[in-house]
């Protein structure tokens, strides 16, 4: 044998050997994929699946279930797992955004089947951005947009109070990434949590908890569980103590907020006016927010999402009070003339009037001073198909019942931007026509007309 | 660089992979880089890496000069040769290791006799294998001066022998005679040994991980602050750390050994399963061999060993521990720890004969099993009598509270006791994996070698053991959070 081929020989052989070592470490593989395929799954720092509470709730919301305990929920969290999670399948065609305000409008009133509440409450301008590019981010886009317009999100003086729970990294990326405008914004790096995928020590920390989990599910002997988040599924959620995130997003209240009589709603109401922090300085529209506002409105409609304006109405009282004290609230009064006009331009359908009155909604249908209940949008609101076909409200097809086609401009022109005669415009009419939809009185005991001077009444 | 650190496996799986490749005499050299890089990637390390190239540089030096032939007329020169390099060494040690301490001695003494004796203190902080590579070094000049070893020629094969990364840290503290021929003549690349070596190197892995820090949780909580704490739980914590220590430090050597054998080198052995032993001298016999063969022949047996009077062998004995238990740490537990040794080992040597006719007047002595389990209970309690100040040392408690506290709390009821071994870190599961493991390793062991008792299994058993021990790493394991024990010395 030549030289050469003992040479070769010896190459293959030693190729040969290094072959079969590292096809018998290979064999080991198994164990390490499977730890991090499950350190992964359990991700207990929530690196990749969120954090754990929030995802408990995210995955039972996913399961279609409704969760308890809604005021202890981490919102914004719960949204970003929900929507990083969601499969094409579950994909909602209506997407609800904006604050509490929102937080009514479930599935039957939305008139969809497929229906999402994404709203957050104490929402700020950065908030209902990020919880839409939440959607958008996972490609998860609704086919129409419901966007609960708070008059708060065009005031600039409080912009920084009223977004401090949003999440300014995530805004940042929407800015960058979305509008288009340059923030800053660096992509975060993910190699860390990759590595940590592969650190056995978080492994061990997965199967633990994992184990725990598993333990307290055995141990569960069919009696109420001590989790703070479960599901209510085949529950009677009317009797609850705490409030309750439905399967569509939308929040049940508790028993004992839910049942105030019209004084606890006039002192809840009064205590607000009194205070009116997300107004606070809102003496005009604030330019910045303003443009910001249309270019996210431009951007959603850019992404081929249908878009209608919903406007909440605040308690009679609260507007009373602001138009009575109008100095550092001229914003406020500002916002809805310049939404419908805004809204008429671009062609998005306007349901709703931050004044009651105007949407037929009396005082009886607020839980407190801004929330209004589920039966105050099912009149001003007629659901997502008749919305987009520009389609009337109960409360407007009432109206134009009994006064005839002839005299809108007593409904759209009463307290728009100029004075408070906001409180009821003809209390005989309206009681007439809640006892005909079946809202109850529009008066409440104990908030007698004449107890609002009669110089604010219109006429 | 710790041995059960991610980046290690990594780095040496290079390694290994690259002394396979590399022709035979280029091995030294691309293994001294790798255990200089090796010994670099310790901060601490890279600024003191002088006392290793000039500990290497002067023994090395040394060496030659011991071995020349025209110093062979002149003996008081090799003496004077000898005692200087060793000197450096003795006061590298001193100099980082020992000075804090005998100045605080130093400070104690005047205080005692109501003198103000103020040495400067200088916080410095050792070198890590410091003790490792000079004692090898030391034992090398020693060899070369009683002629059992030629002086090396050449510096890379020298360095290599004392910088070597798998035992630099932690040991074992290798001899010049066995393993410097390796360097010229490594084993050729073998797959029998590669897989022998990477299964004691998971054995290891197995023990120190699994097995050792799983006890530790329990055991440091304890001797942390034993004050206060009932006697069940020092008793226990007592008994576990013995065991702990063995499981760590043999476990490290495992890996050391392993990876040796993967590089084509053999290194010694360090424990031979020191708890079976029948007697207090046999356990030394089997425990940290390559240290306490060390003693013995460079320091035990030059003082006259057993051949001198009893008086003289006392002190040797007692001599020989003081200064191993200085060589563990610079405190007084741990003098106390090696003068108590010292003790036993002598008691236990001199009363040897009288005890083996009492012995045989002994009727339950006739049963084997039963007189080599009273043996091994003997010597494993009389170990942990001793390793009180050992643990104490090295965990910051105060080993009089725990001899003082073993007599107390014996009174509390079982389920509040059970309660409390939990409290403290050694929950039933620990208890179970350790139990359990304990059980299987001393089996295994007990076989010999371990490499030969997993070769000899079937394919399949063989396969299932691998997965068992990387499972039982993956999921009982401590990552991250402690370093060798003997990692310190």
């Amino acid at each position: 044998m030549t030289k050469s081929m003992l040479r070769l020989r010896w190459l293959v052989r030693r190729i040969g050997t290094l072959l079969a070592i590292f096809i018998k470490f290979a064999a080991f593989l198994p164990i390490l994929i499977f730890m991090v395929w499950f350190s992964y799954k359990v991700d207990i720092s929530g690196l990749f699946q969120g954090e754990l509470a929030p995802r408990q709730v995210a995955n039972l919301l996913l399961e279609g279930q409704s969760v308890s305990h809604y005021e202890q929920m981490d919102e914004r969290q719960v949204l970003k797992v929900y929507a990083q999670n969601l499969t094409p399948e579950q994909t909602p065609d209506t997407l609800a955004i904006g604050s509490s305000r929102v937080l009514q409008l479930n599935q039957g009133l939305a008139g969809s089947d497929s229906f999402f509440n994404a709203g957050v409450s104490g929402a700020g301008l950065m908030d209902v951005m990020n919880i839409f590019y939440l959607f958008d981010r996972a490609d998860r886009l609704p086919k129409t947009l419901i966007f609960e317009v708070d008059p708060w999100l065009f005031n600039g003086v409080s912009y920084d109070d009223l977004n401090n729970r949003a999440d300014k990294e995530l805004f940042q990326e929407f800015l960058q990434l979305g509008l288009g405008i340059d923030s800053g914004y660096e992509a975060e790096s993910q190699l860390e949590s990759w590595k940590a995928l592969l650190d056995p020590a978080y492994f061990q920390g997965n199967v633990q908890h994992y184990l725990s989990k598993k333990s307290e599910e055995s141990s569960d002997d069919g009696s109420q569980s001590d989790e703070l988040f479960r599901s209510l599924n085949n529950q009677d959620i009317s009797q609850l103590s705490y409030s309750v995130k439905q399967s569509d997003g939308s929040i049940y209240y508790p028993l004992d907020f839910r049942s105030w009589d019209s004084e606890q709603v006039l002192a809840e109401a009064l205590r607000q006016a009194g205070t009116m922090e997300s107004m606070h300085g809102f003496s005009a529209m604030d330019e910045k927010c303003t443009q910001l506002f249309q270019q996210f409105v431009s951007y959603v409609q850019s992404r081929g999402v249908k878009v209608i304006f919903l406007l909440s109405p605040y308690h009679p009282f609260i507007l009373k009070h602001l138009a009575n004290n109008p100095d550092g609230f001229e914003g406020f009064f500002a916002v809805e003339p310049w939404l419908r006009q805004y809204a008429q331009e671009q062609g998005i359908p306007v349901y709703g009037s931050y004044h009651a009155s105007r949407v037929g909604i009396p005082e009886s249908l607020f839980f407190d001073g801004i929330h209004c209940k589920d039966e105050a949008l099912r009149l001003m609101f007629p659901g997502v198909e008749a919305a987009l076909a520009g389609e009337q409200t109960a409360y407007q097809i009432e109206y134009a019942a009994t006064y005839g086609e002839s005299h809108p401009e007593l409904t759209l022109e009463a307290t728009v931007g100029t004075t408070g005669d906001c409180v009821v415009i003809d209390p005989e009419w309206f009681a007439a026509a809640s006892e005909k939809t079946g809202y109850g009185t529009p008066y409440a005991a104990g908030f007698e007309e004449e107890s609002i001077p009669a110089d604010n009444l219109a006429a | 660089m710790d041995f059960n650190t991610p980046i290690f496996l990594a780095f040496f799986a290079v390694c290994a992979v690259l002394t396979y490749c590399m022709p035979r005499v280029a091995k030294p050299y691309f293994l001294l880089l790798a255990s200089y890089a090796f010994y670099l990637y310790q901060p601490q390390n890279a600024r003191l890496v002088w006392v290793l190239i000039t500990a290497t540089t002067l023994t090395w030096i040394g060496g030659l000069l011991l071995g020349e032939k025209s110093l062979q007329r002149f003996p008081w020169l090799k003496r004077a040769i000898l005692a200087t390099v060793v000197g450096f060494s003795l006061l590298c040690l001193i100099r980082y290791k020992y000075y804090d301490f005998i100045s605080q001695l130093v400070h104690q003494g005047g205080e005692a006799i109501g003198q103000d004796w103020n040495l400067p203190k200088l916080d410095l902080i050792a070198p890590l294998g410091l003790s490792y590579f000079l004692f090898q070094s030391m034992g090398y000049l020693f060899d070369v001066y009683l002629g059992r070893q030629k002086p090396v020629k050449n510096p890379v094969h020298y360095a290599l022998f004392v910088s070597f990364f798998p035992c630099i840290f932690t040991g074992p503290i290798e001899r010049a005679p066995h393993l410097l021929p390796q360097f010229h003549h490594p084993h050729p690349f073998d797959y029998h040994r590669m897989s022998g070596g990477a299964f004691r190197m998971l054995w290891g892995y197995f023990k120190k991980m699994v097995l050792a820090d799983g006890l530790s949780t329990f055991v440091s909580t304890i001797y942390a602050k034993p004050e206060g704490v009932a006697g069940p739980y020092l008793l226990a914590a007592s008994l576990l750390f013995s065991y702990q220590l063995y499981l760590d430090f043999s476990g490290c050597c495992d890996i050391a050994i392993g990876a040796g054998r993967i590089l084509g080198f053999d290194l010694m052995e360090n424990f031979r399963r020191p708890f079976s032993s029948l007697s207090y001298p046999e356990l030394w016999r089997r425990w940290h061999i390559s240290l306490s063969s060390w003693f013995r022949d460079y320091l035990y047996i030059p003082l006259g060993g057993n051949r001198c009077s009893p008086l003289r062998q006392w002190f040797n004995s007692v001599f020989t521990f003081v200064v191993s238990g200085l060589w563990h740490g610079a405190s007084v537990g741990y003098l106390i720890w090696g003068f108590l040794n010292g003790m036993i080992l002598w008691l236990s040597k001199t009363t040897q004969p009288l005890r083996s006719k009492l012995d045989e007047k002994n009727p339950l002595y006739r049963i084997r099993p039963l007189r080599h389990g009273i043996k091994r209970i003997c010597v494993y309690l009389l170990f942990t009598a001793c390793i009180v100040f050992f643990a104490a040392d090295l965990y910051g408690g105060e080993a009089l509270a725990v001899y003082i506290g073993l007599f107390q709390g014996w009174d509390i009821p079982f389920e509040k006791l059970m309660q409390g071994f939990s409290q403290y870190g050694l929950t039933l599961s620990t208890a179970l994996v350790g139990a359990i493991g304990i059980f299987i390793t001393d089996r295994v062991e007990a076989t010999g070698s371990v490499a030969l008792w997993i070769r000899k299994r079937h394919f399949l058993v063989r396969w299932v053991l691998y997965y068992l021990l990387a499972l039982a790493i993956l999921f009982f394991g401590s990552f991250g959070k402690s370093a060798f024990i003997y990692q310190n010395y």
